[in-house]
């Protein structure tokens, strides 16, 4: 793993290095994402989502994008509270797993300030790519703990009730879990509504070949004009 | 290998490991309260010894998996209203992968400031395939590489999750996560994003064979050829016109003329 990591920061590096010479590095520290955005950020496409999509638009509908954001964290800290006081074993993954989703949210969104400030729709919010990691982690932190949960209800059955109660814990983060991914299964958001139907592009980019009589065809795509060579489009 | 005072445990706790593989592991809870050394074991502990299996175990176990990947990928596919998933082109995938590597077949140059790996591999690859298929191509290669991401969790997590249920669990949850459905689902330009949570359980995994080493050793480099922590997204001056002529990013945006999204 070490190895892979290192040969990819090293491929990584060469091209950052050559792109700030080349005057074309977005890594500017006197443009950064003010803190208070980037935790607005977390809470809001981090936290409240943790929840369930659907659910976190429901807190915002009575409660506002910060109530709802309070909501989840109060909810996510009753969860990993009981988690770090009832599992030990389970405290180091645990702080490891939400630190690390906390930090790569907050940095990612420092340094690209779009996701950051931009308005929050339904069926259009931007940067949900940098929720991802945080998310997926404090689901993982909640597995961990029920698994140490588990764990310790088989190694103590003699407290009667402590077995009952894991049981309990697990099965209600199972059937939470369960809940939100068929609720939250398919919605329309911005890969629905912002992806462009690929059947005529390719047609006319076939018919511009047929017809071509330099063996090139130009195309305009996103505003930018692009010159493709026929002999590299497979019909 | 069973340490002493294990064999006890062993023999009246009940195995919640999957039957093939033997607990050998140190307990998280006992390593954490010997101290740093005992932390980082808890941390970072030793995958589970597997048991040896007969080839026809091993076929069915691979048969198995490959067809999970298969369900988790067309479950993820689904997840995309309207449109299939499969007929369309998302963001980067069209506007600047697929067309600079039709332009300039392997000529991977930087692109927001830093290279992106994975997805300008899976660009060249659609650019030999029959122009029509590339938007299925690139929606399979997406949902692969996340349903792969998966599989490769639920093997990472064994040290540090013992029930086999939980660890399909937490496979299952980056396949049907909540926020996915919304920008990250079947495109090549958002597969590298799946990674980033293959990353922290690979960094955590101690692999006892090769090919798991060479699996965490790929997922390491690709991850990190293919991302930087920070993503770029540039509003360029150019006259809006408020319309989505060229659909995409840029049309939401009110005043921007052309948001150059980088992932």
């Amino acid at each position: 793993m070490s190895a892979g990591w290192l040969a990819g920061c090293l491929v990584q590096a060469a091209y950052v290095v050559a792109a700030r010479q080349d005057g074309q590095t977005r890594l500017k520290l006197n443009s950064l994402t003010p803190l208070r955005q980037s935790l607005a950020f977390y809470g809001h496409v981090v936290l409240a989502p943790s929840l369930g999509w659907h659910t976190s638009w429901w807190l915002r509908s009575f409660a506002g994008a910060n109530g709802a954001a309070a909501i989840a964290a109060v909810v996510l800290a009753v969860s990993f509270g009981l988690i770090l006081v009832t599992q030990p074993g389970a405290r180091l993954f645990v702080v490891t797993a939400v630190a690390v989703g906390f930090i790569f949210s907050v940095v990612s969104t420092s340094i690209n300030p779009a996701p950051a400030i931009d308005l929050m729709l339904p069926t259009d919010v931007l940067g949900t790519r940098y929720a991802l990691m945080a998310d997926f982690l404090i689901v993982s932190a909640l597995i961990v703990g029920a698994d140490h949960a588990l764990r310790s209800r088989a190694h103590d059955r003699r407290r009667r009730g402590a077995g009952l109660k894991s049981v309990t814990a697990v099965t209600a983060l199972v059937v939470f879990l369960a809940a939100t991914w068929a609720v939250d299964f398919r919605y329309t958001g911005l890969r629905t509504t912002t992806a462009w139907s690929w059947a005529p592009i390719a047609a006319k980019w076939e018919h511009d070949c047929a017809h071509s009589r330099t063996g090139e065809i130009n195309e305009m795509i996103y505003r930018r004009p692009w010159t493709f060579p026929c002999r590299n489009i497979t019909p | 290998m069973i340490r002493p005072g294990q064999e006890r445990r062993h023999a009246v706790i009940p195995e919640t490991r999957d039957s093939d593989q033997v607990a050998t592991a140190v307990t998280a809870q006992k390593a954490t309260a010997e101290g740093t050394h005992g932390a980082l074991r808890a941390l970072f502990p030793l995958a589970p010894e597997p048991a040896p299996r007969t080839w026809i175990r091993r076929g069915i176990s691979a048969a198995a998996q490959i067809a999970a990947v298969g369900i988790a990928s067309i479950a993820m596919l689904l997840r995309v209203p309207g449109r299939p998933a499969w007929r369309t082109i998302f963001g980067d995938d069209y506007f600047w992968f697929l067309a600079q590597a039709i332009q300039r077949p392997w000529h991977w140059g930087q692109y927001g400031g830093y290279v992106q790996v994975l997805p300008r591999f899976i660009a060249q690859v659609v650019s030999y395939l029959p122009l029509p298929d590339a938007s299925l191509a690139f929606a399979l290669a997406g949902v692969v590489v996340a349903a792969c991401g998966a599989l490769v969790i639920f093997h990472a997590s064994a040290g540090h999750i013992e029930s086999v249920k939980l660890r399909a669990l937490l496979a299952v949850a980056l396949v049907l996560l909540p926020i996915a459905p919304m920008e990250l689902i079947a495109s090549g330009v958002e597969a590298p994003w799946y990674l980033l949570p293959v990353l922290f359980w690979a960094m955590l995994w101690r692999p006892r064979t090769r090919p798991a080493m060479a699996v965490a050793a790929a997922i390491g480099f690709l991850t990190m050829a293919a991302r930087t922590a920070a993503c770029r997204a540039t509003v360029r001056a150019a006259p809006s016109t408020g319309a989505r002529g060229e659909r995409g990013l840029a049309g939401r945006l009110p005043g921007a003329g052309g948001l150059r999204c980088c992932r």
